[in-house]
C-alpha cells in the first residue's frame, strides 16, 4: 500500500543516520582525533561504551517504530487492539534501562575524578602557568632549575610551597611565550611526562582545550585552576630547524598538536589557536628552553 | 439541561458587543490570546531562522563574500566581509529568539492557552486579564530585542547564555553595551509574561475542570501543560533575578559577577580599559542562569510530548499505552530537571566533586524519557495508523527525540563531556531535541488544532510535502553535527579553517549549510499553506479528526465561553477502539449507553 | 491553486527545487580574495594636524572613535576634513549662537566654535559673523576643491597602488623589496582573512571592530609606526622619515602586542603568510600616506587648491619611498647597540657573583637616570608608571606612558626591545628618542633597571624601597 511508504521514508532516513555513524570512523578526519594522553583511552572507552548502548537502543526503538509504521497502516473498518498498557512491560522497560543507566553513571566516576579532582592529580614532571586573554594564550615557563625546585617533594594531590609561591610571584628568569605548549616525551609509555599547569584568565572566561589530549578546562577570571595532562602516547613531534633557528612541528603532526579555545570569549574566540610541541626527550626540551630563554634575554640585533 | 441553568448561564455571561480592539487585539479570551502567541511565534520563527541561515552561510563558506548582503551590510571600509562579532551576534540572537520568542511562546503561550480551557471543559482561564497581560508583556521583549539589532555595537553577542565577564563588562565585546542591556530587559519582560501565564494555567487546571474531569481523565496535553507551568513558576524567578543582577552590574556598577583578576589586584582589564576591583564570581551567573535554563529545556519539550501523545492516540486510533506511567514520567522529568543544572557546568571551574553528583542525576533523567518513548511505541503497536500531516509530524517527534535523547547521554557522562563540551556534538544534540522534536511537535499541533482554531483545514498534501522536505533537510543539517562533534569541532567558531584538525570536516560544514538553506526555503511552503488556509481552507467541521477530547465538542472556532452547554465528562480521553462504541472512538463527553457496563481496562 | 495539485506533482516540485538551489550555489563568490571590482574608498575621515593643548582626562568610550576624533577642534586642536563635516558642524553651532543671540561665550565654546580668542562682549556678534563667513567660505572651498581633486586623486592612487584584489606599489624598485604584485596579492587575501575587520580595508584602523577596542588598531595611513629599530629621525606624517623595518613588523605579528587587542600570529607560516602580510601592510601604509599628504597639501592652511594632483602624488610617493621605506629596509640604518655589558642579558641563574654585584650597580645607575638623571623618565612615567596621565598621540587617540612596574611591554620584553625603545623613542606616542642624550652604556643601565623593576626581589634594597616603598609592597 502507498501508505507503507512512510515507513520506508522514516526507515531510510534513520538508516542513513546510523550509516553515517558506522562509516565515519573509517573516514580520515571524521572521527575522534588521535589520542596522545594517558587518560585519553579511559575517556574514549567510555565514549564507545555509551555509543554501544545508545546504538543498541537506537536500533531497537527505531526498528520497532519503523516496523510498527509499516505493519499497522490503518485497515479500513478495523479497530485497533484495545489496551491501556501493561504493568509487566512498564516494569521491564523501567528497571532494565535504570540499571543500564546506573551502570553507565558509575563507570564514569573514576575517570572523572582521576582527571579533574585536585586531590588525585599525580605529581607532575613539568609545571607552568597559562594566562588566557582576548585572544591568545600567554605562557610562563620556569627555567629547568626552577622547575626542578618546584617538583622536589611534590606529593600526589598537593602542590609544593615553591610551586604555589612561583604561581603567585613571577620570577625574573621565567620564559614568556605566546600560544606554544612545550613538553617532552617521557622515556617510555609507563613514564609519560606529566604536565600540571596553573590556568588563569586576564579578562573573560576562556577554555583550554587540547583535542588530542582529551583535556578541557574553562579559565575563569579571578580564579587559578590547576589542570593536568600528559604526553603518554605522543611521539616527539618537533625538531630544531637550523635555517629558521627555532623548533618546528613536523608537518604531518600539526593537526594532532593544536590548542583551541572552547568557551565563547569575544570576537576572536576562533583565533585562539595554539600549538603543542612534544620534544623528543627532556634534553631536547631543555635545549629549547635555554634557547627560548636566550631569545627572551636577547641583547644583540 | 434545565431552563434555569440556561438562565443562570445567560446572566453570568455578558453578551455586550466588544469592539474590534477589545475582541481581537486586547482580548481576554484565551483562544484569541493563544492565536496571538501563535502568530507572533511564527513570525519570530522566521526571524530566528534567518539568523541561523546567516550563521550557516558563514560556516559553510568561511571566506566567501555573501552575495548582495555582504555589500549592503558591510560596505566601504568594512570590505564586504562579515566581522566576527557579527557572527557571534547571529548565533546568540538566533538562540535567544528561538528559545524565548518562538518555542516557549508557541508551546506554552499559544497551545497552553488555546487547549487548556477547551480540553478541561472550562469557559476560559481563571484570570483572563492576567492572561492578556501575559501576552502583551511579550511586546516589550519584541521591541527591545528587535531594537537591539540597530544599536551601536549591535545586538547581544555573548551567546544566549550571556556569561560574565564577556556579557557583563561593557568593553569586553562591542555588543556588550546597549545590545546586551536590551537583551536583559527583553528577557525580564518575557519572564514576567511566562510567570503570569504559568500561574494562570496551574490555577485553571486545578480549579476549573468540568464535572467528571478528574485529574487522571485529563489528556496528556493538559498534564504536560500543567507540569510545565509548575516548572516555569519555580524556575523563572531565578532567571529573572540573575538578569536583574547582571543589569545592575552593567548600569549602576555593582559587581555581582565581576571578579578581581587576582587577590588585591583590581578588576579585569582588556587593553586600556579596566574594571574597578570586583569581588564577585562569574560562576554565580552560571549557577543562577542554568538553574532556570535547564528546566527551560524541559519547558520546551514537555508540552510537545503531551500534544504528541494526544495526536498519536488520535491517529493510531488506540489508547495511549501506559497513561499513568506517562504522567509520572512527565513529573519525573520535571522533578529531576531541577537537580541537574550543573551538567552545563562540568568544565566550568566549579568543584569537580559537584560534577559527580550532577552527573548521576543527569544520567538518570534519561530514564523517564525512555519510558515515554517505549510507551509511544506501545501505543503504535497493534494500532491503525492514519498518516495525516499531524500524525507524520508527531511520529517524527518520537523518532527524532530518540536520537536527541540518546545523544544526550554522551554529554551527561562527565569524562566524555571533557572532550565534547562546547563542540558540535552538543549543538547536534540540542537541535535534535529542540528543532527535530519541539518544532515537529509544534508543526503537528498547528496542523492538528488549526481546524478548531479557525474552522478551516490546512491543505494536507502540501502539509505532507512540507513535512517530507523538512524531515529530510533537517536531518541533513543536524545529523552530521554528531560527526563533526565526534571530531571535537568546537562550537561558536567564526572560521574553523584556522585549525588543521578540522580540515577534513569542513566539507560537512558546507553540506550542512546547503541543507540549511533548503530547509529554510521549505518553511515558506508551510507559511503559504497556513496563510492561504486561514482564508480559503475547506471548512473542517466540528471534529474532523474524530478525536475524543473535549475541544472537539465545541464549535469551530469556539465562541466566547467555549461550550454552548457545559460539558460533563464520563471517561478518560483515550477510548479509541473501545468495544463500548460502534465507532472506533468514544468522546469523553458522550454519555455511556444506558445499561452498558464500562469497558474493563485491559492493562 | 491547492485543489489542482496532485501528490505526484507536489513531490516532484518538492524534489526539484533543492537541485535548482544546488546549482545556484555554484555561482561565483565563493573565493577568498576581495572582489575584483572593489576599490579602495577615498578617505572621508578627518586628518589630525594639530592636537589639543590640554591633555585628555578620560578614555574614549567603546565605539566612539569617530566622535572622539571629530571633537578634537572643540578641544583646541585642528583637523582637515575632506568632506568638510567638521566645519559644517561648527557652522551649525555658530549659526545657533547667532540666531539665539548668545554672545556670552565660555572658553569651551570659544574652542568649539573655532574662534582664535575670546571676543569682547560687544564685539562678539561681529566675531561670530566673521567666523560664520569664514566657515562658509572654507566649506565652499573644500567642497569645490574636492570636487575637482577627489576623482583625480582616486585615479592616481588606483594607478599607483591598484585595488584590494590586485594591489601594487608604483615605484620602480618595488619588486626588490618584496612589494611585487604576487606577494601583495597573497598578502591582500591574508589581510582580508586575518586583519580586515580591525584594521579596515584601507588600513585606517577603523574596521567594524576597530572603534570598540582600546587602544585602537593602528592607522597605517599616517606612515608612523611605534615600535621601530632604525636610527632615522622620527618625523610626522607629512615627511617620509622613520618607518618600521620588516623585522619590527615581524616581531609585532609574531608576539602580538600584550595589553592590546593585537593577538599573536606566530602560528602563521613565516615565509608564505607573514612575509606577504608585511608587504601588504607596507603597501597600505604607503598608499594611505600618499593620500594623506596630498590632501594635507591641498586642503591645508597654506594649501594650493589648484595643485596638479598627479604630480603632487608622485612627488609624495617618491619622498615616502626614498626617504622613508627604502632606507628602513636597509641594515645600514639599523640601530647599533654598542657594547653590551657581560652582566646584561643573562638569567639570574647564569650570573656569577661578580656579575651580580655589577648588575646591582648598573640597576642603581639606571634608577638614577630614571629619576634624576638626563633621561628623567620619571617626568612622564610618574611613580614608575603607576600614576600616569592620558595624553594624545599623533593619531588623535589616547596613549599613556607605560606602567613599568607591570612588566608588560607592548613593543617586546627583550632587553634589545627596551634598548630600541629608549634609543629611538616611540614614534607618534610621545616617548622621546634618547639616542642623542644618552650613551649606549647609560641606556643599558636603564634597561637593566627596567628589567628588574617588576621583580621586587631583584632590586637592590634602597632602590626597592624607593620604587615600592613602605606600604607599597
Amino acid at each position: 500500500m502507498q501508505q507503507k511508504l512512510w515507513a520506508v521514508l522514516f526507515g531510510g532516513v534513520l538508516a542513513a543516520a546510523a550509516g553515517l555513524f558506522v562509516v565515519a570512523p573509517f573516514i580520515e578526519g571524521w572521527w575522534l582525533p588521535k589520542n596522545l594522553c594517558s587518560f585519553g583511552p579511559e575517556v574514549d572507552h567510555l565514549f564507545y561504551l555509551i555509543l554501544a548502548f545508545t546504538g543498541f537502543f537506537y536500533l531497537l526503538t527505531e526498528g520497532i517504530m519503523v516496523y510498527a509504521m509499516w505493519k499497522y497502516v490503518a485497515r479500513p473498518g478495523e479497530k485497533s487492539a484495545y489496551t491501556h498498557g501493561s504493568h509487566k512491560l512498564e516494569m521491564l522497560w523501567t528497571v532494565v534501562p535504570a540499571l543500564i543507566l546506573l551502570f553507565i553513571a558509575f563507570a564514569q566516576v573514576s575517570a572523572w575524578s582521576d582527571i579533574k579532582y585536585q586531590s588525585r592529580m599525580p605529581a607532575p614532571d613539568q609545571v607552568f602557568e597559562l594566562t588566557a586573554r582576548q585572544f591568545e594564550w600567554r605562557f610562563r615557563y620556569p627555567t629547568a632549575e626552577q622547575n626542578a625546585l618546584m617538583l622536589k617533594g611534590w606529593e600526589k594531590g598537593k602542590e609544593t610551597d615553591e610551586a604555589a609561591a612561583w604561581q603567585r610571584e613571577p620570577h625574573a628568569d621565567d620564559i614568556h611565550l605566546v600560544n606554544e605548549v612545550h613538553t617532552w616525551k617521557g622515556p617510555d609509555k609507563d613514564h609519560p611526562t606529566r604536565v600540571r599547569f596553573y590556568l588563569k584568565s586576564r579578562d573573560v572566561i576562556h577554555s583550554f582545550f587540547l583535542p588530542n589530549m582529551r583535556i578541557k578546562q574553562d579559565a575563569l577570571p579571578g580564579k587559578v585552576i590547576p589542570v593536568w595532562f600528559d604526553s603518554g602516547f605522543a611521539d616527539g613531534n618537533c625538531h630544531y630547524d637550523e635555517k629558521a633557528n627555532t623548533w618546528v612541528v613536523d608537518p604531518d603532526k600539526v593537526s594532532q598538536s593544536e590548542l583551541a579555545c572552547a568557551e565563547l570569549c569575544g570576537w576572536g574566540h576562533y583565533k585562539m589557536r595554539g600549538i603543542v610541541y612534544v620534544h623528543e626527550n627532556k634534553a631536547d626540551y631543555e635545549k629549547w628552553l635555554a634557547h627560548a630563554s636566550a631569545e627572551e634575554h636577547r641583547t644583540k640585533p | 439541561m434545565s431552563s434555569a441553568d440556561h438562565a443562570h448561564i445567560a446572566t453570568t455571561h455578558e453578551h455586550h458587543e466588544l469592539g474590534f480592539l477589545r475582541k481581537y487585539i486586547f482580548s481576554e479570551d484565551h483562544k484569541i490570546i493563544g492565536i496571538q502567541f501563535m502568530f507572533s511565534g511564527i513570525i519570530m520563527f522566521f526571524l530566528g531562522g534567518l539568523l541561523a541561515l546567516g550563521v550557516r552561510t558563514q560556516l559553510g563558506w568561511p571566506h566567501a563574500e555573501i552575495p548582495l548582503l555582504g555589500q549592503w551590510l558591510w560596505p566601504g571600509n568594512a570590505g564586504h566581509r562579515m566581522p566576527p562579532e557579527f557572527y557571534n551576534m547571529l548565533f546568540s540572537m538566533h538562540a535567544s529568539v528561538m528559545i524565548f520568542l518562538v518555542i516557549i511562546p508557541l508551546l506554552t503561550g499559544a497551545f497552553g492557552n488555546f487547549t487548556i480551557p477547551l480540553m478541561i471543559g472550562a469557559k476560559d482561564m481563571a484570570f483572563p486579564k492576567l492572561n492578556m497581560m501575559s501576552y502583551w508583556f511579550m511586546w516589550p521583549a519584541f521591541a527591545t530585542l528587535l531594537a537591539s539589532f540597530f544599536v551601536d555595537g549591535g545586538a547581544a553577542a555573548a551567546g544566549w547564555t550571556s556569561y560574565p565577564t564577556l556579557a557583563d563588562v561593557e568593553f569586553a565585546a562591542p555588543n556588550s553595551g546597549w545590545g546586551q542591556r536590551l537583551w536583559l530587559i527583553g528577557l525580564i519582560s518575557i519572564g514576567v509574561s511566562s510567570m503570569a501565564g504559568s500561574v494562570n494555567y496551574i490555577t485553571t487546571i486545578i480549579n476549573m475542570r468540568a464535572p467528571g474531569m478528574t485529574l487522571f481523565r485529563m489528556p496528556m496535553t493538559i498534564w504536560a501543560m500543567f507540569i510545565t507551568a509548575i516548572l516555569q513558576a519555580m524556575a523563572l524567578p531565578v532567571l529573572t533575578v540573575a538578569l536583574i543582577l547582571q543589569l545592575l552590574d552593567k548600569t549602576i556598577g555593582t559587581c555581582f559577577f565581576l571578579p578581581n583578576w587576582a587577590p588585591g589586584q583590581g578588576g579585569v582589564s582588556i587593553g586600556n580599559y579596566q574594571t574597578p576591583p570586583g569581588g564577585g564570581q562569574p560562576l554565580l551567573w552560571q549557577h543562577l542562569f542554568w538553574f532556570y535554563s535547564h528546566p527551560a529545556v524541559y519547558i520546551m519539550i514537555l508540552p510537545a510530548m503531551g500534544m504528541v501523545s494526544d495526536i498519536i492516540a488520535t491517529f493510531a486510533r488506540k489508547p495511549i499505552f501506559g497513561y499513568r506511567p506517562m504522567v509520572y514520567s512527565l513529573a519525573g522529568i520535571a522533578g529531576l530537571g531541577f537537580i541537574v543544572w550543573g551538567h552545563h557546568m562540568f568544565q566550568s571551574g566549579m568543584d569537580p566533586r559537584l560534577g559527580t553528583g550532577f552527573m548521576i542525576a543527569t544520567i538518570m533523567i534519561a530514564l523517564p524519557s525512555a519510558v515515554k518513548v517505549f510507551n509511544w511505541l506501545g501505543t503504535l503497536w497493534g494500532s491503525n495508523i492514519h498518516y495525516t500531516t499531524p500524525m507524520l509530524n508527531a511520529l517524527a517527534f518520537v523518532s527524532m527525540f530518540v536520537i536527541g535523547g540518546l545523544s544526550g547521554i554522551f554529554m551527561a557522562a562527565t569524562p566524555v563531556d571533557i572532550a565534547i563540551h562546547d563542540t558540535y556534538f552538543i549543538v547536534g544534540h540540542l537541535h535534535y531535541v529542540l528543532f527535530m522534536s519541539s518544532i515537529f511537535g509544534i508543526f503537528a499541533a498547528i496542523y492538528y488544532w488549526f481546524p478548531k482554531m479557525f474552522g478551516r483545514m490546512m491543505n494536507d498534501t502540501w502539509g505532507k510535502v512540507h513535512f517530507v522536505l523538512t524531515f529530510l533537510f533537517s536531518n541533513g543539517v543536524f545529523f552530521p553535527m554528531h560527526i563533526t562533534g565526534s571530531r571535537l569541532h568546537p562550537r561558536r567558531y567564526f572560521d574553523p579553517t584556522q585549525y588543521r584538525f578540522l580540515d577534513e570536516v569542513q566539507g560537512l560544514n558546507t553540506f550542512m549549510s546547503i541543507c540549511a538553506i533548503c530547509l529554510g526555503l521549505v518553511q515558506l511552503i508551510f507559511l503559504v499553506n497556513f496563510a492561504y488556509s486561514l482564508f480559503r481552507g475547506p471548512k473542517g467541521g466540528l471534529n474532523p479528526w474524530h478525536s475524543n477530547t473535549l475541544e472537539w465538542t465545541a464549535p469551530s472556532p469556539p465562541p466566547h465561553g467555549n461550550f454552548e452547554t457545559p460539558p460533563v465528562v464520563y471517561r478518560g480521553p483515550y477510548e479509541y477502539g473501545s468495544p463500548e462504541s460502534d465507532k472506533d472512538y468514544l468522546p469523553q463527553t458522550e454519555p455511556p449507553r444506558p445499561g452498558a457496563a464500562p469497558a474493563t481496562h485491559a492493562h | 491553486m491547492m485543489a489542482g495539485l496532485t501528490k505526484k506533482t507536489a513531490v516532484r516540485a518538492g524534489a526539484a527545487f533543492p537541485l535548482v538551489l544546488l546549482g545556484l550555489l555554484t555561482l561565483p563568490g565563493c573565493g577568498d580574495s576581495y572582489p575584483k571590482d572593489l576599490n579602495y574608498p577615498p578617505r572621508t575621515d578627518p586628518i589630525v594636524i594639530e592636537l589639543p593643548k590640554v591633555q585628555p582626562t578620560y578614555l574614549d568610550a567603546p565605539g566612539q572613535l569617530a566622535h572622539w576624533i571629530d571633537s578634537i577642534p572643540e578641544k583646541g586642536g585642528r583637523l582637515i576634513d575632506p568632506t568638510a563635516g567638521v566645519e559644517k558642524v561648527q557652522l551649525a553651532k555658530v549659526e545657533e549662537h547667532l540666531s539665539k543671540s548668545r554672545f556670552d561665550l565660555s572658553d569651551e565654546e570659544v574652542h568649539e566654535l573655532g574662534l582664535a580668542s575670546k571676543p569682547e562682549k560687544d564685539s562678539a556678534q561681529e566675531a561670530l559673523e566673521a567666523r560664520r563667513d569664514s566657515l562658509k567660505k572654507r566649506i565652499e572651498t573644500i567642497t569645490a576643491t574636492m570636487k575637482g581633486v577627489a576623482p583625480k586623486l582616486s585615479a592616481v592612487l588606483k594607478d599607483r597602488f591598484g585595488t584590494p584584489a590586485a594591489p601594487k606599489v608604483g615605484v620602480d624598485d618595488a619588486d626588490a623589496f618584496g612589494l611585487d604584485t604576487t606577494t601583495l596579492a597573497e598578502g591582500s587575501k591574508l589581510y582580508r582573512r586575518h586583519c580586515l575587520h580591525c584594521h579596515g580595508l584601507t588600513g585606517d584602523g577603523r574596521g567594524p571592530t576597530g572603534p570598540w577596542v582600546n587602544p585602537h588598531p593602528r592607522d597605517y595611513r599616517q606612515g608612523q609606526f611605534k615600535f621601530t629599530s632604525t636610527t632615522m629621525s622620527a618625523g610626522g606624517f607629512t615627511s617620509g622619515s622613520r618607518k618600521a623595518r620588516r623585522e619590527d613588523l615581524l616581531r609585532t605579528l609574531k608576539q602580538g602586542i600584550e595589553g592590546t587587542s593585537m593577538p599573536s600570529f606566530a602560528l602563521l607560516d613565516e615565509q608564505n603568510e607573514l612575509r606577504p602580510l608585511i608587504s601588504y601592510v607596507i603597501h597600505l601604509s604607503m598608499r594611505g600616506q600618499v593620500e594623506l599628504s596630498v590632501l594635507n597639501d591641498i586642503l591645508g592652511r597654506e594649501g594650493d587648491p589648484d595643485a596638479d594632483v598627479e604630480e603632487l602624488a608622485d612627488k609624495k610617493l617618491k619622498a615616502i619611498w626614498n626617504a622613508g621605506w627604502k632606507p628602513s629596509f636597509s641594515a645600514a640604518h639599523a640601530i647599533e647597540v654598542g657594547t653590551v655589558p657581560s652582566y646584561t642579558g643573562k638569567t639570574l641563574g647564569q650570573l656569577s657573583p661578580d656579575e651580580k654585584v655589577q648588575l646591582d650597580e648598573s640597576i642603581k645607575r639606571g634608577f638614577q637616570q630614571f629619576t634624576t638623571g638626563t633621561a628623567s623618565c620619571r617626568s612622564c612615567h610618574n611613580d614608575f608608571g603607576r600614576a600616569n596621565d592620558y595624553r594624545y598621540d599623533e593619531w588623535g587617540t589616547i596613549s599613556r606612558p607605560a606602567n613599568l612596574t607591570a612588566g608588560l611591554y607592548r613593543g617586546g620584553r627583550r632587553p634589545l626591545d627596551l634598548y630600541y625603545r629608549i634609543h629611538s623613542g616611540i614614534n607618534g606616542a610621545g616617548m622621546t628618542a634618547f639616542s642623542g642624550a644618552l650613551r649606549p652604556e647609560d641606556i643599558w643601565d636603564i634597561v637593566n633597571f627596567l628589567e628588574a623593576m617588576p621583580y621586587k626581589n631583584m632590586l637592590p634594597p634602597d632602590v626597592k624601597a624607593q620604587v615600592y616603598g613602605k606600604g607599597k609592597d
